[in-house]
């Protein structure tokens, strides 16, 4: 069977933005923080171990306002490079991804000018799951996550009544050991895994998630593909009538088929999980814009069936 | 379509050609030729009118209603 290749320009330029959007944003920085340590100035100087969570700052309320924020802004960074570390891996575009965290903790330090560049975790990331937070009556964050001694835990509020009876009640904060991450680079949570288990998975989600990038930029190929045919003129085409057909379903299917990835992420890493995790992927709000948007198509290739019939009659109408 | 075209048959009596009758009508001959061999899905009242003046016929003498 003879092999032709696509020779459309728009198809070609959006496949080569999307070759070169993947090994700029997936595989470049993998390679590269093996090699470089581009936060190393400013992190030899102000990164180290810092534990505790977000609401404890040690910021000292007598120091003047610019001193103040100062501190502050330090200390969310300190809390932040502790958290995530120096992070590398495909964005979170596909339900399940993948990222390789590089930790500066004090042994880091130590080892920076060294050989070693860290400690370097790796992790799958499922964007599919968050953690169910909400904002209390008192303003202050339900859970949050915190890394302390290298270890995850979650800092929940416990608010009990003092025993004094003046009705006052006391703020304070349980920590509960967990077994995933939630890094700050991506809203989903993010489960340890060994770096070889981390080596297989990549090679099977990196397809995967190159492979969804190249179909949706062929929707829009094919979507702009339409436009140009409808401004020439030739409208009611079978060529045309396919293209919106394929749009339609690619939309209608695409919100159930994030429900089934995070299903199986679920599958597969359920020991992980606790009851603070809660599934992102299928609330109506992000489902119906897909689904909204898909309805929209067919109801354009069920308009543009009948105006192809209309059409068709016309022609043979002598 | 049980509807049958027998605009062939009427020429092959007035031995005209489709080129002619094709001119003296003014329609395209792929038009005609359409007509002729049954394609077509529609024909104007005003088409119909024309054949039949140029090829001194009834409408009945060009289509004709089969059961299949």
């Amino acid at each position: 069977m003879k092999k032709t290749f696509n020779t459309d320009l728009i198809v070609n330029a959006l496949i080569l933005f999307a070759v070169l959007a993947y090994i700029v944003l997936g595989v470049l920085p993998l390679i590269l923080i093996k090699k470089s340590d581009p936060f190393s100035g400013w992190a030899e100087s102000n990164c180290y171990q810092v534990s505790g969570h977000k609401n404890s700052y040690a910021v000292s309320d007598t120091l003047p306002y610019y001193q103040y924020k100062k501190k502050l802004e330090e200390q969310k960074n300190k809390r932040y490079y502790t958290i995530n570390g120096i992070q590398s891996g495909l964005s979170p575009v596909s339900r399940i991804s993948f990222s390789k965290s590089q930790y500066l903790d004090a042994r880091s330090m130590m080892q920076w000018n060294h050989t070693k560049l860290g400690i370097h975790r790796y992790f799958i990331d499922l964007n599919g799951w968050i953690l169910n937070r909400y904002i209390d009556e008192y303003k202050t964050d339900s859970i949050s996550f915190e890394v302390k001694s290298g270890k995850p835990y979650l800092y929940k509020p416990l608010i009990s009544k003092l025993k004094d009876n003046s009705g006052c009640q006391l703020l304070t904060y349980t920590e509960e050991p967990v077994k995933y991450w939630q890094l700050e680079r991506h809203a989903g949570i993010s489960i340890p895994v060994s770096e070889s288990f981390f080596n297989v998975a990549r090679w099977i989600i990196m397809p995967v998630s190159f492979g969804l990038i190249v179909y949706f930029l062929y929707l829009i190929a094919l979507f702009l593909k339409f436009i140009v045919d409808v401004s020439r003129g030739a409208s009611f085409t079978n060529v045309n009538l396919r293209r919106l057909l394929i749009i339609a379903v690619s939309l209608l299917v695409y919100p159930f088929l994030r429900f089934f990835t995070d299903g199986l992420a679920w599958i597969i890493f359920h020991t992980y999980f606790n009851s603070d995790i809660r599934m992102a992927g299928f609330d109506w709000g992000n489902a119906s814009r897909w689904v909204g948007a898909g309805l929209v198509f067919l109801l354009l290739f069920k308009a543009f069936r009948q105006a192809k019939k209309l059409q068709e009659e016309h022609d043979l109408t002598i | 379509m049980p509807i049958i075209v027998n605009l062939d048959v009427m020429m092959a009596k007035r031995k005209m050609s489709l080129t002619e009758l094709s001119e003296k009508v003014g329609i395209t001959m792929a038009n005609l030729s359409i007509l002729k061999t049954g394609k077509a899905k529609a024909v104007r009242l005003e088409t119909l009118e024309a054949i039949c003046r140029i090829l001194n016929c009834q409408p009945g003498d060009i289509l004709e209603y089969r059961d299949e």
